[in-house]
């Protein structure tokens, strides 16, 4: 089954559009889904685990590297949630860190690229948590 | 006293969170748990309604924020931090704004008129439409409560040719057969999408509005099917330069029909007429600089309508880098019409650019009798111009499942505010008829018009 991954992206580190993440990843690999944020500190836990819910294999979240963020510190903030949903994750049977974050200095394309090929070989390593049908 | 024309909005939620204009960033792990939480007083209650859509990936707060920034000053701890949202900067294009989008959408949803309430410090003129301002200063205006109730305005046009006088017999009885005419309460007619027609459901919901409202739509042949019939009425078949079948089913019981430019368009158009004489024929000519003289023959050879289209983000077509703007190539074709003395007895419809309610009372101005829209009956529906469909890839807000029902109401939505904003515009003019508004350039300011007249003089080498 073809993994499904979300991609949580600040708009000040990484402004990508499904065209530059099809580039880097063929279509045929994974399911690339992209929301682009103000900030890598506008995640929220809820939105973190709803992913997760609604079918998405990994979640990866972008953001600027740390002591560079525009609002200080969202990305120490979007750091400390990722831990935490993760955690909750684990508590519920799902403990493969399926919520991941890195951080990339702003047009850093090479760096972006490698972060999203780890996250799609790590979703492929993985696997989807849903049972498949029957 | 006669009934007034009125249409009646019915709010109408959409079907997918729409992508908002704000980015609120909730650093929610300082929080005081204090006693006057802002979120718990938000007068629209966002927080307490907040959802968050992980198909969409669009959080509800986004879009029903009203951007007051009260639990942005008010919280104890500050915590709440309010900037722009990145996904709504990137929706559409250059010409289609994510302020037109957003716009719109307000506009079909509820139907009334967007008001902006914190004041407007954005530029005072601009490309396209906004290089035009048009004159406000009627002071002896009908009152709002005249404008919206007592008083009659009419947004009616005919659609047809006009006689340009009558001609009596000896018996003193009039000679003229008169040419068919067909009644639009509203100078709006829904023009064929450039892209996004993703199935029936779209094309009912037009049909649909266009019943409700009283216009027409037109309709591409591959689109037309049995389940249009009920519409028939309300048709415009768009009909193809070669390969022209008068006796097709789309023609049985319409009204109008429209054929492209072709050099041989008068035997066509008599084809038409011989076979449907109470049918008003459209000519669909592009803008492009050879327009002006060929609107001019045909407006001579006795056309009825003309229907002129610039491309979606209203440029004329033409090689090169520097199209003319539809507002700028209407006004010289219908001055050309004007000059050739034909201009009252043919009808122009124009379409290509028309986005905002604004644009009409302004393309009419340019001397436009009605104006046809495309891409806002698309974005009234959730479009979000993405454009995705045209790479064959799949919609995000599944346009081919819209139902008619809920499709036909938020047109019928953006149909009343554009209206509203009509007459909003004629009372404040002072113009109580629609076709009194047409080619009155001289109640309008242009940008260019009034930079060249002030400083062309002064920097200009001669």
């Amino acid at each position: 089954m073809k993994p499904e991954i979300v991609v949580y992206c600040c708009a000040n580190s990484s402004a990508v559009s499904e065209g530059d993440l099809e580039k880097i990843i063929p279509e045929d690999q994974a399911r690339l889904r992209i929301s682009r944020l103000p900030c890598s500190g506008r995640t929220d836990v809820l939105y973190l685990l709803r992913t997760i819910e609604t079918g998405a294999t990994l979640t990866l979240i972008v953001g600027c590297p740390e002591g560079q963020c525009q609002f200080v510190e969202g990305n120490l903030r979007a750091k400390m949630r990722v831990r935490y949903a993760n955690r909750l994750l684990a508590e519920a049977g799902l403990g493969q860190e399926r919520i991941q974050m890195v951080n990339i200095a702003p047009g850093d394309e090479p760096a972006f690229a490698a972060a999203i090929r780890e996250a799609v070989a790590k979703a492929h390593e993985i696997g989807s948590w849903m049972t498949p049908a029957a | 006293m006669p009934k007034k024309y009125h249409i009646k909005p019915t709010p109408t939620a959409p079907r997918f969170i729409p992508v908002g204009r704000s980015g609120i960033i909730d650093f929610e792990e300082d929080c005081l748990k204090c006693t006057t939480c802002v979120k718990k007083r938000c007068l629209y209650d966002v927080y307490k309604n907040r959802a968050y859509d992980a198909r969409t990936l669009v959080d509800s707060i986004d879009y029903q924020c009203k951007n007051c920034f009260s639990c942005i000053q008010n919280c104890p701890r500050g915590v709440l931090s309010k900037t722009m949202n990145p996904e709504f900067l990137r929706m559409g294009d250059a010409y289609w704004k994510p302020d037109i989008i957003h716009n719109t959408w307000f506009q079909a949803e509820t139907g009334k008129i967007p008001v902006s309430g914190a004041g407007y410090r954005g530029p005072f003129s601009g490309p396209g439409f906004d290089a035009m301002w048009t004159d406000m200063s009627e002071i002896v205006r009908p009152t709002r409560d005249g404008i919206h109730g007592r008083e009659y305005i009419s947004t009616g046009i005919d659609v047809g040719r006009k006689q340009h006088h009558l001609e009596f017999d000896a018996s003193g009885r009039v000679r003229l057969e008169m040419p068919p005419l067909v009644e639009v309460p509203l100078p709006v007619i829904f023009n064929v999408l450039p892209f996004g027609n993703l199935g029936e459901g779209i094309v009912l919901s037009m049909a649909e509005a266009a019943r409700q409202i009283g216009t027409l739509m037109y309709i591409a042949p591959e689109t037309y099917g049995a389940f249009l019939n009920p519409y028939k009425a309300q048709l415009i078949p768009l009909l193809p330069a070669d390969g022209l079948d008068v006796n097709a089913e789309i023609l049985d019981g319409v009204k109008m029909a429209e054929l492209f430019y072709a050099p041989d368009i008068r035997q066509r158009i008599q084809a038409m007429k011989s076979r449907y004489p109470k049918l008003v024929v459209s000519v669909r000519l592009p803008i492009n600089p050879e327009a002006g003289a060929i609107a001019a023959d045909l407006a001579r050879a006795g056309a009825e309508v003309i229907h002129l289209f610039a491309d979606y983000r209203g440029n004329e077509f033409v090689d090169g880098d520097a199209p003319r703007f539809v507002k700028d190539a209407l006004r010289d074709i219908h001055t050309r019409l004007v000059d050739a003395c034909v201009r009252d007895e043919v009808t122009l419809i124009v379409s290509g650019g028309i986005a905002l309610a604004e644009h009409l009372p302004k393309v009419i101005i340019c001397g436009a009798d009605a104006a046809a829209v495309d891409l806002p009956l698309l974005i009234a529906l959730e479009c979000r111009v993405c454009k995705r469909c045209v790479t064959g890839k799949s919609c995000p807000v599944e346009l081919q499942n819209v139902d008619p029902g809920y499709g036909g109401k938020r047109l019928v939505n953006l149909m009343c505010s554009w209206w509203s904003q009509l007459i909003e515009l004629m009372g404040a003019m002072g113009i109580r008829d629609v076709r009194r508004v047409r080619g009155e350039a001289g109640r309008a300011m242009f940008f260019e018009d009034l930079e060249k007249d002030t400083f062309a003089a002064l920097f200009t080498n001669r």
